[in-house]
């Protein structure tokens, strides 16, 4: 009850509490500095022209989506630039150039976040879906701490396993980068209503495993990772359970 | 024999991905030796991120059309791709069984919420211009592979879920969604496994922030 209410209020909130933040302008010490300029109706290659530019044309830079500035001449003349041409303006005489998150950034990231897909390999199942989400925060350029969440969703259960593991970036200056890591965590796994049985187990678990991270673009990067699992069970024998998984991630 | 296949799948897309992102850069062999100002992207206020809610219409195999609720997030990578995450809501109907023979339930009123949520990619497929009489509206049709979970008679199911959508850009601020999505996952909830696919239409709208 107190749930639905809570879900409208969230919903409502999201339909009217949310003010756009409008960007403040920069004041207009920009020149165009190349033969012309051509002004896209929206952020991508395939919005039309609506406005070009000339030589010597003073204007300001409002605000970006994805790698696109939108650039304003006056209140009639504006639109956006493609990421490339922002050598066309210029400060004092003097051309831009942006700096987006470079390789080097890339191994001085201090937050990074990310989704993976993947599968699970146990005793008793082989190939179960995984989905997993994790953010890190890095303390060094070699050092990071992981927390990570997963769902495994198999054929007689659904187990959801929170971890947290350190992590050894061994070269992040690589564009390849190779990391080992080193965690624990606790698994919780609940048996299908369809079987019968609704008690659910919960085991503390010890892991470790390897990956790499491959810088794409900007703040984006790939991440391939392979983890092994050791549950720590009441009974005589361990359980091993090892993950592969793929996916993509964000840095600051 | 289908891991493999799921494997090769992932790969692929990832390595499209991958390929069309470095497309974009390009390596200059000259660097000229002049002086530049160098600005930063993290300085420039950006609208990467886009919020919102959306409603509809969710065919559930077996258990009729209901209506749907649900909120949207994602984040633009760049011009062609966006992650995208949604969450939606609905109840049950009753099953044609149900309906034929009066007293008789499949599934207790709890066991008849239905959720969903999946993470995954967009990719923007046809960038242009929409018009409305004489408006112009910047639009964009994208088509959407996420994976996730559904959870429905107290059970929780691997879901994939793929789609196409239509984006209106009625403001730099604000855009309104038009989707059609199909969730496919497996349940036993009739004794044996069984495959649902449950078509989804709905619209919305979002705000970029």
């Amino acid at each position: 009850m107190y749930y639905r209410a809570l879900q409208r209020g969230l919903l409502l909130w999201l339909l009217i509490g949310i003010q756009p933040v409008f960007a403040e302008e920069t004041a207009a010490n920009y020149t165009v500095n190349a033969p012309y300029l051509e002004l896209h109706s929206g952020p991508g290659r395939g919005y039309p022209v609506i406005h070009t530019l000339r030589r010597g044309d003073t204007v300001n830079i409002v605000k970006r989506k994805t790698g696109w500035l939108f650039i304003q001449h006056n209140e009639e003349q504006q639109g956006w630039i493609p990421p490339r041409y922002i050598g066309a303006i210029s400060q004092d005489g003097t051309p831009l150039l942006m700096a987006s998150a470079s390789n080097s950034d890339f191994a001085q990231r201090q937050w990074e976040f990310g989704l993976s897909q993947g599968e699970v390999h146990s005793g008793t199942s082989d190939g179960t879906p995984l989905i997993a989400v994790y953010g890190s925060y890095h303390f060094t350029h070699n050092l990071s701490v992981e927390t990570t969440l997963s769902q495994v969703l198999g054929e007689f259960s659904e187990s959801v396993t929170a971890q947290i593991n350190v992590t050894h970036q061994i070269a992040p200056e690589w564009l390849i980068s190779p990391f080992l890591s080193l965690g624990v965590g606790t698994i919780e796994t609940d048996p299908k209503a369809t079987l019968g049985d609704t008690n659910t187990i919960e085991n503390d678990a010890v892991n470790w495993g390897f990956g790499c991270k491959y810088h794409l673009q900007r703040n984006f990067f790939l991440r391939a990772d392979y983890n092994k699992y050791l549950l720590l069970t009441q009974r005589d024998q361990l359980d091993k359970v090892e993950t592969w998984k793929l996916g993509v991630g964000i840095f600051f | 024999m289908e891991t493999w296949c799921r494997h090769i799948l992932l790969t692929t897309s990832l390595l499209l991905s991958s390929l069309a992102f470095s497309a974009e850069e390009v390596d200059a062999v000259y660097q000229p030796d002049e002086d530049r100002i160098i600005l930063h992207e993290a300085d420039i206020d950006a609208q990467d991120i886009e919020l919102g809610v959306y409603g509809g219409i969710i065919s559930v195999q077996d258990f009729g059309t209901n209506s749907v609720t649900g909120v949207r997030f994602a984040y633009h990578i760049s011009e062609d791709f966006f992650l995208q995450a949604s969450y939606a809501e609905t109840t049950l109907g009753k099953t044609s069984f149900e309906k034929l023979n009066p007293g008789f339930t499949l599934l207790s009123d709890d066991e008849r919420e239905y959720n969903y949520y999946n993470i995954g990619l967009g990719y923007n497929l046809f960038q242009g211009e929409s018009f409305f009489s004489s408006h112009a509206f910047n639009s964009a049709f994208y088509f959407a592979l996420g994976v996730g979970s559904t959870t429905f008679a107290d059970d929780k199911h691997h879901t994939l879920s793929w789609g196409f959508g239509y984006r209106i850009i009625f403001l730099d601020w604000l855009a309104m969604h038009i989707e059609a999505k199909d969730h496919i996952f497996e349940s036993d909830i009739f004794a044996q496994d069984e495959q649902f696919q449950n078509v989804e239409l709905s619209t919305g709208l979002t705000v970029f922030f």
